[in-house]
């Protein structure tokens, strides 16, 4: 059964439009224009079984970046395609590696999803494709699921392996000997959405690239690299470090887009002094409201999956209320069976189901037709990942319509004032960094064991024979006639996981619920957030932590529900170890380098929620943390406090509030997490003795995050300083400068006062 | 910083145990004391080292061809000739395999007329195996058949990965391989834990090592050798892998001598699994026999051999035979509900007797019934389900 609307889409956008209450939160009606496709006739030479398979799914001829990206492809180049979501993303990179299986039956080709569910989506459309051309061509998935049986005939038969990089990781590479056919073979590696290699996941892609291209050149095989990418700052560079060779861009997208209503919605302020709003789920309850009786068919993102089931809870009443099937509201989520999952998917298409309500689950490439309206509860932490989730409505060349609702959080704040961000280029970019050592002697390490590494090989720049002669007197490898072998007994991609960048966690434990892993935490961050007695919150529920068991690395923990949450008290040491670039700018010496941080728990406060009242404390016995990383940091001159209002006490309020601000808009220019990245004020520093505010990376080794905001730093700082101005709380507020505490009233003036003498 | 202090860092916060001393570096003394030992021969010496070991024993004449028919589940059909198989077993650094498990230690064991004829290969460091691929190519020339045991999932693969890493090919696919673990689980699945090497050697060839070296510790030892140089975990390694070839060619010839008689197994567990075997070959002579075996030694035959034979008859189309084993069967509790069925379906699809056929469904029925009420867990929902349904259609045909 197919819905049908009971009013149109425009005829919906315009009687919202004229909704006095809803306009009232709007702050931005950006109106996107439709676009005209750009066509591209088939290139020259391509196979007729080709352009008559095509034919029949109604094709018949290109859009213009699916014929670029076949001429730099064919023409022996890497490429990295960048395209918003339904804009024929599959068939850039299927062209040229069809053609080429075509042409040469022995040919293999690669294909590397981020995630296993999106695999399974691309190797149903290479199917269909196949079927079409009626050609020997195979393609398969491999991965966990794959039954053992047909592992063999995928290994010898497959011309397109599906697979992930976990999987390549620790399944095919370690055993290549058993793909020798792939390997001799392998003409192409088909990265998609390479916007989600990025931090310490694309660090260690990088490196698992290093490997495979080394045991290709043991086959005597080059592959090329085709990738695909979301609309991020520096999709070019991002491949190019992830590949390490040139690669060409291709950015003109050809595809034709209609006309989208992209509306930034902000919750009404209820506590001005305290800065808050009206919750998120409230508010996308009463829109939903609105929307629900027109019979349009919408998508409604949230954050984690008890936001997804508190929301699926609400919009149920509501459709109650309205005499709505309930049924035809649906949750989605990453723990639903992939059974239950094709089942809503399958009735996205066919319309049986009205609204979804998902985590970021569906946001990638996963097929669920086109729907209406997305609407976004909370904004998604990365101008990406809304561009897809935003993608998610819109049928092919008619009106759209998302609706981005935002929460109290700074960054949510920041987006809703500034939807240029939305028009303009994305200011986001992707940061690796393939060199930590941490991730790349894990890496050199499982490249040993797949193959000896010979006298003066490269597997990164300058230093792989300090690394190699490093292991050997580890006794990890052993150096006889020119070689280093693996010698150890174990395996070593087995304890390496691809999305950490130390094998150390700390392992939550939930004894109120038969002992179910919660999560882990980093060690670096446990004595903080883990302590013995610490209330650790996870996706909005709250656990007393009964136990830390720092041996064997592992939290017991059960749920509690208490009104209160407990703030660690932590002392940082941060000592500078290298300089290795410095400027200066007005009012400030910026300066990038290493840095040992050293932080110690020593105990907790219990702070009560809304009063924000200290009910408590308590002693934490646990080791000191250290860690080695990359950092960039502000040393501000004494000029621009000698206005005898930088009280010390004021100075450090004011560096507070901007560090504040800091941790939470440097995610809109490096696409990162808040907690991938930390902030630290110091009224004297202990190595200049100045004001300053370091930024560090928070891993081991640095991931390239800091570096970054040492190139952007000035956009970075003007942006804090134009968020603070805006904000239109009194003394600061959690979407600025932070929560206020009794004591801390010069927060916001005080740093405002210190970024308006930097002349941003 | 440069590279060596962050190595000094990363060493102190990955490092958890200090590994051993490394003070032997040349390792041509405990190879020499090795050769020594074993009175072997270096093969190599200028280039790569390799300790190649030989010893002979005498053993009973490998003149006789021997028969696996039914115990390889009807693959190896012609007679094998044991002076046609080539027995090996490698030693490895690890046992989970992958491309950097290399095997240090390789052994192969032959006939050679009245003696059997062991030779030994030990890679004394990494990356000698190249050579040893020219020898052991040798040693398979003009031999049809390889023994291992659990060779097929774990020994030849390994073996062919090394090739392929060493740029060589081993063409042994044109060999005929016999794994014995797989035989061994045919007959003794059920009679011990554990059918590894170890265990069947000792409860089936009464073998008991001495000073062995357990086979889950040799790659660490071997790992030891290299980084120290001390060479008595190697001798007992060497010795390890001396005694699994010579259990690999007495175990052929046990195999074979059940084979031709199982009389000698005296073992009931083991007489089931060869019925099974039978019933698995659809050998009615050879179940029959191992059926009488069986009754000799308990003073009854089985309800689980029953049960076999019966579905042997069905088989074979000899309904009536089936039939009275059936019921037979009926009030046994672990064949109950098959027996039913059996029964239910025979009547219903071939004597087309509704009446009788709805009469062991209903019975069926009732007994689910009593031990749904006795545990309601206790009841497989898809067989009642059958029942329910097979009884619906005859009641709907008597009518």
């Amino acid at each position: 059964m197919i819905l049908r609307p009971r009013i149109t889409l425009d005829e919906l956008i315009n009687r919202l439009s004229s909704d006095q209450e809803f306009q009232k939160n709007i702050t931005k009606w950006l109106t996107i224009n439709e676009r005209q496709p750009v066509y591209a006739d088939f290139p020259r030479g391509l196979d007729e079984r080709l352009i008559e398979a095509l034919g029949k799914k109604g094709i018949n001829k290109l859009y213009s970046h699916q014929a670029e990206a076949y001429r730099e492809v064919m023409a022996g180049k890497n490429a990295v395609v960048v395209t918003p979501t339904a804009s024929g993303k599959t068939l850039s990179y299927n062209l040229p590696v069809f053609q080429t299986l075509l042409m040469n039956p022995e040919s293999r080709a690669l294909y590397l999803f981020p995630t296993k569910a999106l695999s399974q989506d691309q190797v149903k459309e290479a199917q269909d494709l196949i079927k079409l051309l009626n050609a020997d061509i195979k393609s398969f998935t491999f991965d966990g699921d794959t039954p053992v049986d047909i592992r063999r005939t995928i290994r010898t038969a497959g011309h397109i392996v599906v697979t992930n990089p976990d999987m390549l990781h620790q399944g095919i590479l370690p055993h290549h000997t058993l793909w020798i056919k792939l390997f001799e073979n392998l003409r192409f590696v088909v990265l998609d959405e390479i916007h989600a290699y990025r931090g310490v996941f694309g660090s260690h892609l990088s490196n698992l690239l290093r490997r495979l291209k080394r045991i290709c050149a043991f086959y005597g095989s080059k592959p090329q690299f085709i990738c695909s990418s979301a609309t991020i700052a520096n999709p070019r560079e991002l491949a190019e470090e992830l590949i390490e060779e040139p690669v060409s861009l291709i950015e003109k997208n050809g595809a034709p887009r209609g006309q989208k209503h992209f509306l930034f919605y902000n919750p009404p302020v209820v506590n001005r002094e305290l800065g808050l709003r009206r919750s998120v789920v409230n508010e996308v309850r009463n829109i939903v409201r609105k929307l629900l009786p027109t019979g349009a068919q919408m998508i409604v993102f949230a954050r984690s999956r008890l936001r997804v089931e508190i929301l699926l809870t609400y919009l149920r009443d509501v459709a109650k209320q309205l005499k709505i099937d309930i049924k035809k509201i649906r949750g989605y989520r990453g723990g639903y069976l992939p059974r239950l999952r094709r089942e809503i998917e399958n009735g996205l298409k066919d319309g049986s189901i009205q609204v979804v309500v998902s985590t970021n689950a569906l946001e990638l490439g996963i097929d669920i037709g086109q729907l209406d309206i997305s609407i976004l509860a909370g904004y998604p932490g990365s101008i990406a990942s809304t561009w897809q989730q935003a993608g998610r409505a819109g049928r092919r060349q008619g009106t759209s319509l998302t609706i981005l609702v935002a929460t109290s959080s700074p960054l949510d704040q920041y987006i809703i004032e500034h939807p240029e961000y939305f028009v303009e280029r994305n200011p986001e970019t992707a940061q690796i960094d393939p060199d930590n050592l941490f991730i790349l002697m894990s890496h050199l390490k499982c490249a040993a064991f797949e193959l000896p590494f010979e006298e003066g090989e490269k597997f990164t720049a300058d230093i792989t024979g300090e690394l190699l002669d490093f292991l050997v007197e580890e006794n990890i490898l052993r150096r006889t006639d020119g070689k280093y072998f693996w010698m150890r007994e174990i395996y070593p991609a087995e304890e390496i996981s691809l999305r950490n960048s130390s094998s150390e966690n700390v392992v939550i434990i939930d004894t109120s619920d038969n002992n179910r892993v919660l999560g882990e935490v980093d060690l670096f961050s446990a004595p903080e957030l883990i302590h013995k007695d610490a209330i650790y919150i996870h996706e909005g529920v709250q656990f007393h932590v009964d136990e830390l068991d720092w041996d064997e690395k592992k939290a017991y923990v059960h749920k509690v529900k208490v009104n209160h949450y407990t703030d660690a008290v932590t002392k940082t040491n941060i000592k500078v170890l290298d300089i290795l670039e410095e400027e200066r700018e007005k009012g400030y010496q910026k300066v990038y380098g290493e840095l040992a941080v050293s932080r110690v728990t020593t105990g907790y406060k219990k702070i009560k929620f809304n009063t924000h009242e200290n009910i408590g404390m308590g002693r934490v016995h646990l080791p000191e943390m250290e860690m080695q990383t990359t950092a960039l940091w502000w040393e501000f001159t004494d000029q621009i406090f000698s206005d005898p209002y930088f009280r010390e006490s004021v100075i450090g309020e004011g560096l507070k509030g901007i560090s504040y601000t800091l941790n939470n808009l440097i995610p809109l220019y490096i696409m990162c997490d808040v907690t991938d990245i930390s902030v630290v004020p110091m009224v004297r520093a202990p190595f200049s003795h100045k004001p300053t505010i370091y930024v560090y990376d928070k891993y081991q080794g640095g991931m390239g995050l800091s570096k970054k905001v040492f190139e952007l730093d000035r956009m970075v700082l003007k942006a804090v300083k134009e968020h603070i101005e805006k904000c239109s709380c009194s003394h600061g507020c959690p979407s600025c400068t932070g929560p206020t505490l009794e004591n801390t009233l010069f927060g916001k003036e005080s740093a405002i006062k210190i970024l308006q003498q930097l002349e941003l | 910083m440069d590279i060596q202090k962050k190595l000094e860092y990363y060493r102190t916060t990955t490092v958890k145990e200090k590994p051993p001393e490394t003070d032997v570096k040349k390792l041509s003394a405990p190879v020499k004391a090795i050769r020594e030992h074993f009175n072997g021969e270096i093969l190599f010496p200028s280039l790569a080292p390799i300790i190649k070991i030989v010893r002979t024993l005498p053993v009973e004449s490998s003149n006789k061809t021997i028969s696996l028919k039914r115990l390889s589940r009807m693959k190896l059909q012609e007679p094998v000739d044991p002076g046609q198989c080539l027995f090996f077993d490698l030693e490895t650094t690890g046992l989970n395999g992958g491309a950097g498990t290399y095997p240090f230690l390789m052994g192969f064991g032959f006939f050679d007329n009245d003696r059997f004829k062991i030779v030994q290969y030990f890679l004394p460091d990494f990356g000698r195996d190249y050579y040893v691929f020219q020898e052991i190519k040798r040693l398979a020339e003009g031999r049809s058949y390889l023994v291992s045991y659990n060779g097929k999932s774990y020994d030849l693969p390994l073996l062919k990965s090394r090739a392929i890493l060493n740029r060589t090919e081993l063409n042994w696919e044109r060999l005929i391989h016999i794994d014995l673990l797989h035989l061994c689980r045919r007959v003794w699945k059920n009679s011990q834990d554990s059918c590894d090497l170890g265990s069947v050697e000792r409860y089936r060839l009464g073998i008991n090592r001495e000073h062995d070296i357990p086979g889950g510790l040799i790659p660490q030892a071997y790992l030891r050798f290299i980084n120290t140089g001390v060479i008595h975990e190697m001798i007992r390694t060497i010795e390890h892998n001396y005694q699994d070839i010579l259990s690999l060619q007495k175990l052929l010839l046990k195999l074979a001598k059940i084979e031709e008689n199982p009389r000698a197994l005296e073992d009931h567990n083991a007489y089931l699994r060869l019925g099974k075997l039978a019933f698995e070959i659809q050998d009615l002579e050879y179940f029959e026999s191992i059926e009488r075996l069986y009754s000799q030694l308990n003073g009854g035959s089985s309800a689980q051999l029953k049960f076999l034979k019966s579905l042997l008859h069905k088989k074979r189309g000899e309904w009536e035979k089936a039939v009275i084993l059936w019921e037979e069967l009926i009030e046994h509790r672990d064949f109950m509900f098959p027996v039913l069925e059996e029964l239910a379906k025979y009547h219903e699809h071939l004597a087309q007797d509704y009446r009788r056929a709805l009469e062991y469904t209903e019975r069926a029925l009732k007994h689910l019934g009593t031990l749904q009420q006795l545990n309601p867990y206790s009841v497989d929902e898809t067989r009642k389900s059958a029942f329910v349904h097979r009884s619906q259609r005859l009641r709907s045909k008597l009518s």
